[in-house]
């Protein structure tokens, strides 16, 4: 059972973290309502270890860990639904209109699946790279070049020239 | 910061919104991932007492050890020879099944639309040439029809078609909307086919918990029956029409058990009553089997006949705490456990061992037909859920498996078909 102290800590946690980690499993499934969904059971799984979780150095990246497992475990099971999503002629909101960026949404979703985790673990969830590879358990080293492979890909995808800066 | 860093930073930033879920539903979420912890638990603390006991009474009769079993005695085929090859990772295969008397693999291309389906030689298991299909098409699923969901944009709101293949076209049609539901973390609309009947339910939908039979040839709602609640059912059907009933991942207490809906009838019925869970249906002509229990590891395996649900036999379930079962009356019923069933408890990639289980269909006893080699269990979120839906196939007395489910490096898709014959 919860300590008092320990539920109010997580109600605080949950609330401030909810916002990263929706938008973290949005994007990495390609998905609104998966990516809520994906969010809510990570932390109700946080919640059930609460008294361990709130005493690691990174609850979040726990989360975010158990969070991209999920993900992968629906997509075993429920692909069927997923590319109804893809459906032509059926209206299910095959341009994503709800996204601004419908560009860079496709080129994120058309990266390997270890860059995806790279990159939203990075821009969604505003991870370090030294917390992201904590996160997908590789060196830091390996998350730069992940990081920059998937840069690279996704400046191909959009055609924007390597190295390109705003004014 | 480059012009990608900033767009990357601005689409998360659109991404994230505040309307957190409420404390409640996860409190509900937590019970439930509990509930299926004490299943996993409670599992292996009955096979480690079996064991204790079987070990027990090999050493004060040591000519007793070979026919004490966790699970029953072992056929002679539990030598069974076994064959596998490895799969690619584009496509990436999620489901095996038999269309047209061939063995069947499909799935889909990762992050470019579109379904893929292969042709498995039985023999060889060399895999045909690609094919790449629309992903309501319902013969990539190898059935003729089936639903397709639509999410409605900006809303919560989802709705359901009938997609039929159209064999003169060579293709298939969508029909028009015959169910709008909410999309909630609780809802999950669920289908199934047999005979002439496509059977679509959900529990919350605009009309309540509902049923629709719908006709396989024309696509048309022929009934609707309003049914009781049910969030997570379990659902099969025969020749004598629907059965349903609240499986172990159920949020709210079972008023009966298994439910029974005839084609045409406006009216659901009991046909097992008391407050179980239901944790697999198999439906066959006019034979139905299930595995029922307060637990999954307290099941009771049930052969009923008829549309009258008359019950042939009732028995223990021993240690297998079966959770998909595949198979019939003909080619008898299958199902895959681990050894043991991993709990959460901290198991962090481990390795783990699998059985294949055959249960009699005649008497419901269960015995180990095959040992499959270790498979990788990633992460302690995983669940000891045995054999799930499309995993494997019985194709000419032999088990199609998939498995393990991801492929080296990537998250989608099986890595490895296994062929384990049972016949000597």
């Amino acid at each position: 059972m919860l300590e008092p102290g320990s539920a109010l800590a997580f109600d605080e946690w949950y609330r401030r973290e909810w916002p990263r980690l929706v938008a973290t499993f949005t994007l990495a499934s390609g998905d609104r309502e998966l990516g809520r969904e994906i969010a809510a059971e990570a932390l109700a799984r946080a919640l059930e270890r609460w008294d361990r979780v709130s005493r690691m150095a990174s609850p979040g990246g726990w989360t975010y860990r158990v969070g991209l497992n999920l993900l992968r475990r629906h997509h075993r099971r429920v692909t069927t639904e997923l590319h109804a999503l893809q459906a032509i002629g059926v209206p299910v909101d095959p341009t994503h209109a709800w996204i601004e960026d419908v560009e860079l949404w496709s080129a994120v979703a058309g990266l390997p699946a270890r860059q995806r985790a790279a990159v939203v673990l990075r821009y969604a969830a505003g991870m370090t790279e030294a917390e992201v590879a904590e996160t997908l358990d590789v060196a830091p080293g390996t998350v730069a070049a992940t990081l920059n492979h998937a840069r690279a890909q996704l400046r191909s995808a959009l055609s924007e020239p390597e190295g390109a800066r705003r004014e | 910061m480059s012009d990608l860093d900033d767009r990357l930073s601005l689409l998360a930033d659109r991404l994230r919104t505040n309307d957190a879920v409420s404390r409640g539903e996860l409190d509900r979420r937590m019970r439930k991932a509990r509930r299926r912890r004490r299943l996993s638990v409670g599992s292996i603390v009955a096979l480690v007492l079996v064991a204790l006991v079987a070990g027990v009474m090999s050493l004060r009769d040591p000519g007793h050890a070979r026919s004490v079993r966790v699970v029953g005695p072992t056929p002679p085929h539990a030598r069974a020879s076994q064959s596998s090859i490895a799969l690619p990772s584009t496509p990436l295969y999620q489901q095996v099944a038999v269309v047209d008397g061939h063995v069947q693999l499909s799935g889909g291309f990762g992050n470019s639309p579109g379904c893929s389906s292969t042709v498995v030689d039985a023999t060889t298991l060399r895999l045909g040439q690609v094919s790449r299909s629309n992903c309501n098409d319902p013969a990539t699923q190898g059935v003729r029809v089936g639903i397709v969901n639509a999410y409605v944009p900006k809303s919560n709101t989802a709705t359901i078609r009938v997609a039929r293949t159209e064999r003169r076209r060579d293709g298939f049609s969508v029909g028009p909307v015959v169910m709008t539901y909410a999309s909630l973390s609780d809802t999950k609309p669920v289908s199934t086919t047999a005979g002439s009947w496509l059977w679509i339910y959900d529990v919350d939908t605009t009309n309540g918990p509902e049923l629709l039979q719908v006709s396989a040839a024309s696509g048309v709602v022929v009934n609707t029956v309003h049914m009781p609640t049910i969030y997570r059912p379990v659902m099969a059907a025969n020749d004598d029409g629907l059965w349903l009933g609240p499986s172990v991942n159920e949020t709210i207490p079972p008023v009966a058990t298994v439910y029974h809906v005839s084609p045409g009838s406006a009216h659901v019925t009991v046909a097992l009553g008391g407050h179980d869970w239901v944790c697999w249906l198999v439906a066959n002509g006019h034979d139905l089997w299930a595995g029922t229990g307060p637990t999954c590891v307290q099941q009771t395996i049930r052969r009923f006949r008829g549309s009258d649900s008359r019950l042939v036999f009732a028995v223990a379930d021993h240690g297998v705490e079966p959770n998909t079962v595949i198979g019939n009356e003909t080619d008898g019923l299958w199902t895959m456990q681990w050894v043991p069933p991993p709990s959460a408890a901290g198991r962090l990639a481990v390795q783990l061992p699998q059985e294949i289980v055959g249960i009699d269909p005649d008497t419901g006893t269960e015995h180990v037909v095959a040992h499959l080699p270790k498979t990788p269990f990633t992460t302690e979120t995983d669940e000891s859920e045995g054999l799930v839906a499309g995993q494997a196939v019985y194709f000419h007395d032999s088990l199609y498996l998939l498995e393990p489910p991801y492929q080296p490096g990537a998250d989608l898709g099986y890595s490895t078909l296994r062929r384990v014959a049972l016949s000597n």
